[in-house]
């Protein structure tokens, strides 16, 4: 310890010595009668050399007219007055390290003297980095809510294109399916009508074409709903049981062991069955049997789609699922992986070729409960 | 359990208004040096309270966010003084002081302290002219700031044994600047007689 930091006047202020901020003690007069250590580090002015000496010999600027008329009330009333950063910044000037003024909030309490005057307490809070923060963090949250503005703008934009892009699209494919119509009418006669077996072949071929973009069109009323509902949780079994019944299975059978599974999924979930039932029905061949089960794999489950019809060649398990590959319009597969994947679910074919196909739907912990 | 005190008399009703007017009158000053915006002060409401019935008669709307600043007081007379707004008002008011853009609609530690500054301000004059007028020494506590609705506030009233409490209640309206508020006063019941004396040397001398 230093020894002039022994003091042999008591004054009733040392225990102040101990606290974390910064106090100087004034009498009415303006006297510096305390000054305690953290005003000396932050200052590095001694008490030695500020006490029994006007604050305005050290700090001439300290007493503005503002803080002279509240301070006076503190010692004529006995009032408490507080001085805020942002309306002061300071009140005593502080220079810290790196040359920038340190921010404070002040509170001055009166101590009443055994005299029955007021000394004026001043509690000096250094505030500047809980200041700074604020100020950062405002700034954060300025920029946050700034972006989250112009996405919903951006968002509200899409949504109007969106929905000029739906009403041109829905309008545009009635149109073509009522040409289609005519034309698939007009080439029913012209086959009846056509005796030369070459030009019944170009009918044919032709009609064929038509019902593929008939298919094609009417695929794109399916993709343009996709992702534009919120997913909701579907009843695997339900699903599936409503799939098949909705179209000729003839001889196959169906056996589902789901016990009660559901799934978080797009609402155009159901044409996910529709179309491996569909595939298994026109592709299988063979098929007499389909079967959907799951199979735990960690925190995650695997929902499992087997037929046994004819499988699927080990050189286009992959190929199956892009845009335009397959027998018929070749959207089917394409359509099941989209819809999937809008809510992190995957799917691939996994199964031996001859055996039969075997579609497996990732499902991660969440998209799934009982 | 206390009974319901004596009514104030007409003469004592009159001098007390006429205290509280001096004190809110210069309060209403200060707010209009500090906002430069003229001020509509109504005239005090002063009433004799259960104190279970506080809150409800502090303020209409129960619901309402409301941030409030307090100071309690002891002495001759004791009690609780507040200015009290509806958050709204309260954030106008420190964008104005303080030139502060409103970027968010929180209360943070920047706004909180600049707040209680302005509450400390105005209650300061309530209670200084009210005390020089009387001539009597009270002390006072540091003001602190609170933020939500009426029954998330604690107003500290003194923990005395009595079951009612003085209201004085005070309305103010910044109309340009969208504020309003209410400067409180809360007296302990207990302090009527004292501080009745003193209105009377007042008024007598």
């Amino acid at each position: 310890m230093n020894g002039e930091d022994i003091r042999p006047v008591c004054t009733g202020y040392e225990l102040l010595d101990t606290l974390p901020i910064g106090v100087v003690v004034l009498n009415e007069d303006h006297t510096v009668i305390y000054w305690n250590r953290i005003l000396e580090k932050w200052t590095g002015i001694s008490r030695n050399s500020i006490e029994h000496m006007p604050i305005q010999s050290k700090f001439p600027g300290m007493l503005t007219p503002g803080v002279l008329l509240r301070l006076q009330d503190v010692f004529t009333s006995g009032i408490p007055a507080v001085f805020s950063s942002q309306l002061h910044t300071r009140i005593l000037p502080v220079t810290l390290p790196g040359g920038r003024m340190q921010i404070q909030n002040v509170t001055i309490t009166p101590v009443l003297t055994p005299e029955g005057s007021y000394h004026a307490l001043f509690a000096i809070e250094d505030v500047t980095d809980l200041t700074n923060r604020i100020l950062g963090f405002r700034r954060m949250r300025d920029q946050a809510l700034e972006e989250v503005a112009e996405r919903k703008k951006a968002e509200e934009g899409l949504r109007v294109a969106n929905k000029k892009l739906n009403l041109l699209s829905s309008v545009t494919r009635h149109d073509i399916l009522n040409q289609l119509t005519a034309l698939l009418g007009f080439v029913g006669l012209a086959k009846e009508m056509a005796d030369d077996p070459e030009l019944h072949e170009y009918l044919d071929i032709s009609e064929k074409a038509a019902n593929n973009i008939k298919r094609q069109v009417e695929f794109t009323r399916d993709y343009e709903d996709l992702g534009v509902k919120a997913p909701v949780w579907h009843r695997v079994e339900e699903t599936v049981r409503s799939e098949a019944g909705s179209l000729k299975m003839g001889e196959i059978t169906l056996e589902t062991d789901l016990n009660g599974l559901m799934i978080f999924a797009d609402p155009l979930f159901s044409k996910v069955f529709y179309n491996l039932i569909d595939n298994t029905i026109r592709y299988g061949e063979k098929t007499t049997k389909i079967q959907v089960f799951w199979s735990r794999e960690g925190t995650d489950l695997r929902l499992i789609y087997v037929d046994d019809g004819v499988g699927v060649p080990a050189d286009k398990k992959e190929r199956i699922f892009r845009r335009g590959f397959g027998k018929n319009t070749g959207l089917g597969l394409f359509l099941i992986r989209e819809i999937l994947d809008i809510t992190g679910l995957s799917i691939k074919e996994t199964g031996n070729e001859s055996e039969g196909a075997r579609f497996e739907i990732f499902i991660p912990d969440g998209a799934f409960r009982f | 359990m206390n009974r319901e005190p004596a009514s104030l008399t007409e003469d004592q009703m009159d001098a007390f208004a006429e205290l509280i007017n001096i004190g809110m009158g210069r309060a209403a000053g200060m707010l209009n040096d500090m906002t430069r915006a003229h001020i509509t002060l109504q005239i005090p409401m002063i009433r004799v309270i259960r104190k279970t019935d506080l809150s409800g008669e502090i303020y209409e709307d129960p619901d309402e966010t409301l941030a409030f600043v307090e100071m309690d007081f002891r002495g001759p007379f004791s009690g609780v003084t507040g200015l009290i707004f509806p958050a709204e008002s309260a954030k106008n008011l420190v964008a104005i002081m303080a030139g502060d853009e409103q970027s968010s609609d929180d209360f943070d530690a920047i706004r909180i302290a600049t707040l209680t500054e302005i509450g400390n301000i105005v209650l300061n004059s309530v209670m200084g002219s009210i005390t020089n007028v009387l001539g009597c020494r009270v002390s006072y506590s540091i003001p602190q700031f609170s933020e939500g609705t009426l029954s998330s506030i604690t107003i500290s009233t003194i923990p005395d044994n009595a079951e009612f409490s003085l209201l004085i209640k005070t309305r103010f309206i910044i109309e340009k600047l969208a504020i309003e508020g209410n400067i409180l006063m809360v007296l302990d019941i207990g302090s009527m007689d004292t501080l009745l004396f003193a209105i009377e040397k007042v008024t007598e001398g």
